[in-house]
């Protein structure tokens, strides 16, 4: 037994009333009478004997010592056992409805279907003294009923819980749940999602993670018995660099670890509505398939992906659709301190400007500031004494510091006859080769922080690329007009191209595609959005308006406003998409969500139908056997 | 129930054989007030009382020759005296536990009134019989008769114990005074019997009872109207048998309906069998009621000197 309100208690106090009225209830007087018979014809109805007016007195104090103490037992809040499983004041449904929850069995019946049924069964038997709360997530939690003993509200929101296209967050959810569940503790947390919020905790026991005092967590976990899945967990595309109309895609194909064996995945490709290539894909369970391929196609058209697994159970990750990225020239100011020291630059500029991908402005440090808007800028032999935060930037022999430059020019060169590499993986070194390059050092700089040495001479960098305040900065502390060889190779052109498409590479990801997760929320201008989604293999388009400038993508699909910015969004969840299946391969609710047998732990209809019967029963013995 | 007797001193003091005596002379006035009684007798006799005169023939004693007639009127005439005719007076005193409790007043009431009647016959020159009555009739004193039989009165009112039970039916059966002692029943009691129907009953008896028949009912007027309300322990002082009431007034109310119904019953059997009924509630006015008793025709009162 436990009381949820225990100082009401005190009100038992009240029992002291009736105890003293019965101890010191008026004695009824004895008369001696002579005409008895006169009295017995006057109440022959309600003549009993002794012992049973003894005995009704009695039982009409037991009676209301009784009903005062239920009273106050429902008032207190009386809950029948210690360790009931309901004998929290407050239950906090936190309920998955993230894309995996729509894996559906073979009736359609989805895991967010099954979840609702049985918390709505389970509901029906938590006392109703007890509130509960709603929490469903996905990316991020909405409370959609908080606190609330109204069993019919708050049934009616988890009826309206509907499965969203999205991976799930659960630390976010798990702290607007212990939010909630800390407002009158103690609590229980229903977690029902397809994996238990905790690794460590078993079905239906408590987790063994460290929660706030009073909130325990119960965990309901919804799995199919047997689950293959093979999704789409990752995309990438990007115009190949020096290459006009082609985009180089990168995508991971993962099958899900609790598969019950290997399959043949087919990744269809489709630009424009027309097929394109195709891969087969052998994928072992848990494994994960990078795959990198080249593909024609012209901006603004559709490009979609299509995962085809024989018995897969999860669409929503099959299909990745996007608009091709607009494949703009790179618009980059050369500001140079005089064009005729070094020829070389201009040259390997040129060749890479002849592919189309570069526009090049060139002037002096009088042009300084620009009045143009560019994507990068190449500082040549010169700095400017403010440093230009809002664009990315390649210093090629670099005069002094400025900015995030901290580097100073050697008054006697230094030439080398070969680079040490220190990172040869990087994109700005791609395909460039190292091993044949004499430099002649013009500057030493420090690359501490996030600037990475790619070439080092002795212990100095010579060429280094990172990040500076978001903007992206390669700096290079050499000459190529006094390099021996480095201006002669193909090496430096590439190095030059390198670097520009490198450190413009975020700009115009942003200027041409917006790769989204589903769930992110984007800054749209425009009052509606143009959804194009793929569906049993038809492409549909949907107009969804909006007005506010926040846009929440809820579906899986590319998308446009009416001002023209695009994008797409996608689950390429590696975690949503490995789908879990039971354990054991059976379905099994945990008991403490069964609702067959036990009685509910509240007390409150018992006690209410005790006090009904303790009037019936009194009303009986005083009313219709009064005592007169 | 303790058996009570009556103080001879608290009963008959000197203050009330005085009453005794004004009672016995209102009633002679009141007589003669009236012309003629209705329960006096036509016959005449050898009494002192005058009663008319007629001629004188001659087969009559000369002694009864009213000469002072005769000097005045020539014609001889003789004086009629009224006979009193001689009674047998049966007193009947009911000594069950509820004349005596919770309200001995009744007690005291009964034996004045016993007394009262005696005293009566006794000067009334006819013969005086007592007797108790309970469960049983008890055999009744000899009979009593001249003043002077008053202290034997006093004495057997002095003797009667109070309490037991009431049995009306039979102690009326056995209350059967023989022919030879016709006369005048004076039954005082409450008839209040083991039922409520039982004193009706057995008044049915009395009709045979040689003579003219008095049932004074005595009662107490809290047994009229009950001073008592709310919960309370009933215990009958005869039969000690207890009842436990809660009495509203409503109840209160009911229980006088069938108190007076009771009353009224009693006096309508006793009408219905040529009995005179008189109510006697212990706080009304002794000497009016007494009074008023012997001048609703009883031969006693005519008797009185």
């Amino acid at each position: 037994m436990q009381f949820l309100y225990p100082q009401f208690l005190w009100l038992l106090l009240l029992g002291i009333i009736p105890v003293m009225l019965y101890l010191f209830r008026r004695k009824s007087k004895k008369v001696r009478v002579s005409t008895l018979v006169f009295f017995k014809t006057l109440a022959k109805e309600h003549q009993e004997s002794a012992w049973l007016r003894r005995l009704k007195k009695i039982v009409s104090f037991v009676l209301t010592i009784l009903m005062l103490s239920f009273a106050v037992f429902v008032l207190s809040r009386l809950i029948a056992k210690q360790d009931d499983p309901d004998r929290y004041r407050t239950i906090v449904i936190l309920l998955d409805r993230s894309a995996s929850m729509g894996v559906a069995d073979e009736g359609g019946n989805s895991l967010l279907d099954a979840g609702k049924d049985i918390l709505r069964a389970r509901l029906a038997k938590v006392p109703e003294e007890v509130g509960v709360s709603l929490i469903a997530y996905d990316v991020r939690p909405e409370v959609l009923q908080p606190r609330t003993l109204n069993r019919r509200e708050l049934i009616s929101r988890l009826e309206g819980v509907d499965l969203r296209p999205m991976a799930d967050d659960r630390s976010s959810a798990v702290e607007a749940a212990n939010l909630i569940a800390g407002l009158e503790t103690p609590t229980a947390i229903w977690h029902a999602s397809d994996r238990p919020l905790f690794s460590l905790g078993e079905e239906g026991e408590d987790s063994g993670l460290q929660l706030p005092e009073g909130i325990t967590v119960k965990e309901l976990t919804l799995a199919q018995p047997e689950v293959t899945n093979a999704g789409i967990t990752a995309f990438q595309i990007r115009p190949v660099p020096l290459e006009y109309s082609r985009y180089e895609v990168y995508t991971q194909i993962a099958l899900n670890s609790d598969a019950a064996e290997p399959v043949t995945s087919r990744l269809e490709v489709s630009v424009g509505g027309v097929p394109n290539q195709f891969r087969e894909i052998d994928l072992e369970p848990g494994e994960r398939v990078g795959i990198t391929f080249r593909l024609d196609g012209v901006s603004e058209q559709l490009l979609h992906l299509h995962l085809k697994t024989e018995g897969d159970a999860f669409a929503l990750d099959d299909d990745v659709t996007v608009s091709l990225p607009e494949s703009r020239p790179i618009l980059a100011a050369w500001i140079r301190e005089d064009e005729s020291e070094d020829p070389y630059t201009r040259f390997a500029l040129s060749a890479v400007q002849e592919s189309g991908r570069f526009e090049l402005l060139m002037g002096g440090p009088d042009a300084w500031p620009l009045s143009e808007e560019v994507d990068a800028v190449i500082f040549d032999g010169w700095l400017p004494e403010e440093w230009p935060e809002d664009l990315p930037a390649i210093v090629i022999n670099p005069p002094g510091p400025s900015g995030p430059v901290l580097a100073r020019a050697l008054p006697n060169p230094i030439p080398y006859d070969a680079v040490r590499v220190g990172s040869e993986e990087h994109p700005v070194l791609f395909r460039v080769g190292s091993s044949r390059v004499a430099v002649t050092q013009t500057a030493v700089f420090q690359s501490a922080g996030s600037l990475e040495p790619l070439w080092l001479v002795g212990q100095e960098p010579i060429l280094a690329a990172g990040e500076v305040k978001g903007r992206r900065l390669v700096l290079m502390g050499f000459s190529p007009g006094q390099s021996e060889r480095l201006p002669l190779t193909a090496s430096f052109p590439l190095l030059i191209g390198n670097a520009l498409l490198w450190i413009v590479d975020r700009d115009m990801e942003s200027g041409g595609l917006h790769q989204h997760s589903t769930g992110d929320l984007v800054k749209i201008e425009g009052k509606e959005v143009s959804w194009k989604q793929w569906e049993n293999g038809e492409l549909k388009t949907r107009r969804v308006p909006f007005s506010s400038g926040v846009f929440e993508l809820d579906r899986v699909g590319a998308w446009e406003s009416d001002i023209g910015e695009k994008g797409s969004s996608h689950i390429l969840s590696a975690v949503e998409s490995s789908l879990p299946t039971a354990k054991n391969g059976e379905v099994t609710i945990p008991e403490y969500f069964q609702v067959e047998g036990g009685a509910s732990g509240g007390l409150k209809l018992w006690l209410l139908s005790g006090l009904l019967v303790i009037l019936l029963v009194e009303a009986w013995f005083f009313h219709r056997l009064a005592v007169y | 129930m303790a058996a009570a007797k009556q103080n001879d001193e608290e009963l008959f003091d000197a203050e009330f054989l005085e009453r005794l005596k004004a009672l016995a002379l209102r009633l002679r006035k009141r007589k003669q007030l009236r012309r003629k009684g209705i329960q006096s007798t036509p016959a005449t006799g050898f009494t002192r009382e005058f009663k008319d005169f007629r001629h004188y023939t001659g087969n009559e004693d000369y002694r009864a020759i009213d000469w002072r007639l005769y000097a005045r009127l020539d014609r001889l005439f003789v004086r009629l005296y009224e006979e009193v005719q001689e009674f047998h007076v049966h007193i009947a005193v009911d000594t069950s536990g509820s004349m005596v409790g919770p309200f001995p007043e009744k007690r005291i009431t009964a034996l004045k009134i016993a007394v009262a009647l005696g005293y009566m016959g006794l000067i009334g020159n006819h013969r005086v019989s007592l007797y108790s009555i309970g469960e049983d009739s008890s055999e009744p004193t000899q009979p009593l008769k001249g003043r002077g039989s008053l202290q034997r009165v006093l004495d057997f009112a002095q003797g009667l114990e109070f309490g037991g039970m009431t049995n009306l039916e039979r102690s009326f059966e056995k209350f059967a005074p023989t022919r030879r002692r016709y006369g005048i029943i004076f039954v005082l009691s409450d008839l209040f019997g083991r039922e409520v129907d039982e004193a009706r009953e057995a008044i049915r008896h009395a009709a045979r009872w040689p003579g003219e028949t008095h049932f004074i009912q005595v009662f107490h007027p809290n047994e009229e109207k009950p001073d008592f309300d709310g919960e309370i322990e009933l215990m009958d002082v005869e039969t000690q048998e207890q009842r436990r009431l809660w009495l509203t007034p409503r109840d209160r109310q009911r229980y006088e309906d069938r108190f007076h119904q009771f009353l009224s019953e009693i006096e309508a059997t006793c009408r219905s069998r040529q009995i005179d009924h008189q109510k006697w509630r212990t706080d009304y006015p002794f000497d009016d009621l007494f009074l008023d008793l012997l001048s609703r025709g009883s031969a006693l009162a005519s008797g009185a000197s």
